[in-house]
């Protein structure tokens, strides 16, 4: 039995108390929560760094990162305001982008950080300041089956960690048979195939080759994957005339009258079709 | 475990994470934040798998999962808009009848 597995329990534990509830009237036990998943978070932290031995120099920026991440990915999820909850989503894209960095991927980092932290945050910013909805909404202080979904994220968590170990074994048993896990699928854009991942820190050089990340991941979008480029900028293209489609104004169509261009002029159509609107039963049931 | 295999876990914690969220929290707009977390713990898992095989595949592909992310975002809160002018709410339960 793992000892990992232990920590991983008495995260999702902290991570049920936090939830907001529905049995405890919407206050969640959040300190206690708090305390388990730091408990937990700083025991699997320990371990860690006594596992991989004296490279922990180097490596506290991962270990900073990560609890960040976590910490704020838990936080994001069980915040009852969802304003604050996008707050702390960018927290988790700033981590993350630290841990790209570190694993010498500058360019995706920087990616993450305006297109996630950036562009996917001002979206939902807007639509949590135009869905204008009350702080004390019961929706948003309750949980549904909070039980079910930590115990399927631990068990999740559980099996990752499960195939993790289970290769190593395999690695540390029969190195023929553990060169199908380790064995470089394609080598064709790297200088070298053996990155150093005991003790010595990555070197940006054996993943990025001489040329720098930005060049490196450019040729390699523009030459390997060009047709998975255009087919991305399609999918954009797909998605905004989507959104046009889906945010526009629903007008009902018997207020249109007949042609295309004297719907916009005609006054009296218009009026007929704000008051058709307004007087459909669902919508002022609603109201 | 080595480096790569802490980067594999801190990608699944944060998958974990955000499938808690999307599993448990009520709010549309939670539930599609959650998603978010869910693919930044896929882009670590990307990102960790590249370094391993030491080949710029795993960033390349991060990309388009980050174009992906763009896309999901976009759509998803122009439909969450569209869900709360009909009914006044986020509660995903008020959608929980469908009827046509």
């Amino acid at each position: 039995m793992h000892v990992l597995y232990a920590f991983g329990a008495v995260g999702a534990a902290g991570l049920y108390l936090s939830l907001p509830s529905a049995r405890r009237a919407g206050r969640p036990l959040r300190w206690a929560g708090a305390i388990l998943g730091a408990a937990a978070l700083g025991a699997a932290a320990v371990y860690w760094t006594r596992w991989i031995g004296p490279a922990f120099g180097g490596r506290s920026f991962f270990v900073a990162f990560a609890a960040i991440a976590v910490i704020a990915a838990a936080r994001a999820v069980t915040h009852p305001r969802p304003a604050r909850s996008a707050m702390y989503f960018v927290l988790v894209v700033l981590a993350v982008t630290g841990l790209c960095v570190l694993a010498a991927a500058p360019f995706l980092g920087a990616v993450l950080a305006i297109v996630c932290g950036g562009a996917i945050l001002v979206t939902y910013a807007f639509v949590v300041t135009l869905a204008r909805e009350g702080l004390q909404t019961a929706y948003n202080r309750t949980a549904r089956e909070p039980v079910a979904a930590v115990t399927l994220g631990f068990v999740m968590v559980a099996s990752t960690l499960q195939a993790m170990v289970s290769t190593d074994q395999i690695a540390a048993q029969a190195p023929e048979k553990a060169s199908a896990y380790t064995r470089p699928i394609s080598t064709h854009h790297t200088k070298s195939n053996e990155i150093p991942t005991h003790g010595a820190a990555i070197d940006p050089a054996a993943v990025n080759g001489d040329q720098g990340n930005i060049r490196a991941v450019g040729g390699t979008l523009m030459t390997t994957y060009i047709m998975a480029l255009g087919v991305a900028g399609v999918l954009l293209l797909a998605a905004m005339a989507g959104v046009a489609a889906l945010a526009r104004k629903r007008i009902d169509p018997a207020a249109w009258g007949d042609g295309t261009t004297e719907r916009w002029k005609d006054k009296s159509g218009r009026a007929k079709e704000r008051e058709s609107e307004s007087s459909r039963p669902d919508m002022r049931a609603e109201a | 475990m080595s480096l790569i295999n802490a980067y594999l876990l801190v990608g699944a914690i944060l998958f974990a994470v955000g499938m808690v969220g999307f599993l448990s929290r009520r709010n549309l707009i939670m539930m599609f934040l959650s998603t978010e977390i869910m693919l930044q713990g896929v882009i670590l898992n990307l990102v960790g798998f590249g370094l391993k095989h030491g080949q710029l595949a795993g960033q390349a592909f991060a990309m388009f999962l980050v174009v992906t992310a763009a896309v999901e975002a976009g759509l998803a809160l122009g439909l969450v808009l569209l869900l709360f002018r009909r009914q006044k709410t986020l509660d995903v339960e008020a959608w929980q009848t469908l009827h046509g």
